[in-house]
């Protein structure tokens, strides 16, 4: 209930936020040639000549139908336009996430485990460069090295799977890494510093003293003891991520979700901008879902409340 | 001389912390036989706790470090064994019960898990319906029902915890317990009802038994053995019998005595031992208790070895040393 309520809120305030922008679609579409009557009858089929407020529920009304409306700068569905580009943000953005959780999760335990050894001080340079490099730049390096010295991958662009799986493989390495190093860094430092919290506890002595391998220790009694913090941040990433390849998909040229938005903002096309602000904050609610019930899950003392 | 189940001598343990080098345990030696139980007496940092888990091999690590000494458990020299063979004695050949069984549980396991996870671990080829079973038995063996056996701790009270706790250290019927103060963060009432839970279950799988605690009157109800520590080191040791009847004490289990309140006598105020523990970050050449003790003299400059003082009682104690006597 709460998320419908925030979904509410951000769209309107998108809405009411654009109208400050200068510039309209209608102009922008058909171009400096165009007849006052053209533009007019543009206006009016789009229906951008109503009071701000009627434009908006007339929106809210058309959602409920399933209808987005349609874009004027594509000439498309909106709802098809931003389904194909989700489908290829999110191409990016899972493959990323799954390998920042593992890699990251991973390190994080190795450096707690360790503490205070040369490994943990290497694994924690290495995190801090990784949340420090901005997104572009070491997009940008990658570039150079891997497909500009090295000519083992492609520089930019992409391919659709169902097209060439090889060819989308090879395109989607270096967006995916970038987008990986920056969330696995974060992770990598959640975990370290929640396993610290939970690696001397009592429950973990009792554990030793029934025998049992230290794997399990690690896994079934200090892990899933420190695993709120750590899945609240993945929440959150995963949310941040499918709103914030924006900066990779300029770098690599990917037709995803934020070129989208780029191009819409552009073009003043702003019905593709507004459903695709909803689009991410349903993405994001969505998340945050996932994340309180895993609360639940994870640690029975949250069921029972 | 039959063999013992434990036998510790001569060991050290130190804490190294970044501030200083703790020597929490110096030179303890005692022993015990199968099915015994020894009190292990003594105020906090005589080093009652660091002694227990150096028998488990459960030492901080990286901070706790056996420097010297040996620790002999069924015929092993458990400071000696690879780290796998230790593994296999924790839990099935000795078990621990921890002071504090609020946090002694893992808050996100059912009890029932916790009891099936130190079964599991040393029943590797027992099939798992079979352990459920022993886990229902271990549960009402401690006096809760098996239904609750899908809980989690937060749904029990602190007695009925320490009560999962026993059953866990007693799932695999060790040769060897220790109860590390099972008692001290319990109510009152539920302490005697503890101490008579674990005395009869240990007497029933004839399982022997390390009771670390500051009551003497627990000591003398359950023990056979006590060993009073004190600094690091053992002081005293002998039976109960011995002990408890006897004149010839420790200058410092007296005082242990005489501050227990008593029934008959009017006092306004107990009896106490002036002084504090020593620094346990400065070694301490002679007698560890001579800065508090009201019969030193000149030799307790030395340190005092371990005399016997009757059949089944030794003291470290200069007073009944007639070598050293001047």
């Amino acid at each position: 209930m709460q998320s419908v309520i925030v979904i509410f809120i951000v769209t309107l305030m998108v809405f009411l936020l654009m109208q400050l922008v200068p510039g309209d679609a209608v102009t922008n579409f058909l171009g400096a040639s165009a007849t006052e009557s053209q533009i007019e009858y543009y206006t009016k089929l789009f229906g951008y000549d109503q009071p701000v407020l009627v434009q908006y529920f007339k929106w809210l009304g058309g959602l409920f139908r399933g209808e987005m409306g349609r874009s004027i700068s594509l000439q498309m569905e909106i709802s098809d336009v931003l389904v194909q580009r989700l489908q290829v943000t999110l191409s990016i953005v899972l493959p990323a996430f799954v390998i920042a959780v593992v890699i990251g999760v991973s390190l994080g335990i190795v450096a707690a485990k360790n503490r205070g050894t040369v490994l943990d001080s290497l694994i924690s340079v290495v995190a801090n460069i990784g949340m420090s490099m901005p997104m572009f730049w070491f997009g940008l390096m990658l570039i150079l090295v891997f497909a500009n010295i090295l000519h083992i991958l492609p520089t930019s662009g992409y391919v659709y799977p169902q097209d060439d799986l090889g060819a989308a493989i090879r395109h989607s390495v270096l967006p995916v890494t970038v987008l990986a190093l920056n969330y696995m860094s974060q992770f990598c430092r959640q975990t370290r510093s929640s396993m610290l919290e939970v690696i001397r506890q009592d429950y973990v002595t009792t554990a030793k003293a029934k025998g049992v391998s230290a794997r399990t220790i690690t896994f079934r009694h200090q892990l899933r003891n420190a695993l709120i913090p750590i899945v609240t941040v993945m929440g959150a990433s995963l949310g941040a991520m499918v709103g914030g390849t924006v900066l990779v998909e300029s770098v690599f040229v990917i037709p995803g979700l934020g070129n989208l938005m780029i191009s819409a903002i552009k073009a003043r096309d702003f019905m593709v901008v507004e459903n695709g602000v909803l689009v991410i904050s349903v993405v994001v609610a969505v998340c945050n879902l996932v994340v309180d019930v895993l609360y639940g899950v994870i640690d029975p003392r949250i069921r029972n409340d | 001389m039959s063999k013992k189940l434990l036998s510790i001598r001569d060991l050290s343990v130190d804490y190294n912390t970044e501030i200083s080098r703790v020597y929490a345990v110096n030179g303890l030696s005692f022993d015990l036989d199968y099915g015994e139980t020894l009190g292990l007496v003594g105020e906090t940092g005589a080093g009652k706790t660091t002694a227990c888990l150096s028998i488990m091999g459960l030492l901080p690590e990286g901070i706790g470090e056996v420097v010297e000494g040996s620790i002999t458990l069924d015929g092993e020299d458990i400071l000696r064994v690879p780290d796998s063979r230790l593994r296999e004695l924790r839990g099935r050949t000795v078990s621990m019960i921890f002071q504090d069984p609020m946090s002694s549980l893992n808050p996100v396991l059912t009890v029932g898990d916790q009891i099936l996870e130190v079964l599991q671990e040393h029943n590797k080829g027992k099939k798992k319906e079979e352990l459920e079973k022993t886990v229902d038995n271990m549960m009402e063996l401690v006096g809760i029902p098996a239904n609750r056996k899908n809980e989690y701790p937060h749904e029990f009270s602190g007695g009925m915890k320490q009560r999962i706790v026993i059953a866990i250290a007693l799932a695999c019927e060790p040769k060897l317990i220790l109860a590390d103060e099972p008692t001290t963060a319990l109510d009152v009432t539920i302490q005697a009802q503890m101490l008579g839970l674990i005395h009869e279950l240990q007497q029933r799988l004839n399982t022997a038994m390390i009771l670390v605690t500051h009551d003497l009157g627990v000591v003398a109800q359950t023990c056979e053995k006590v060993a009073v520590m004190y600094a690091g080191q053992c002081v005293e040791y002998g039976s109960v019998e011995a002990i408890f009847d006897s004149q010839t004490l420790h200058p410092y289990t007296r005082g242990l005595f005489n501050a227990i309140p008593k029934l008959d006598e009017d006092a306004q105020r107990l009896e106490t031992i002036e002084g504090m523990i020593p620094d346990p970050s400065v070694k301490i050449e002679g007698c560890r208790f001579a800065q508090r003790c009201k019969f030193a003299t000149q030799r307790c400059g030395q340190a005092p070895g371990m005399v016997r003082v009757a059949p089944d009682h030794m003291i470290r104690c200069h007073l009944f040393d007639k070598r050293t006597e001047g």
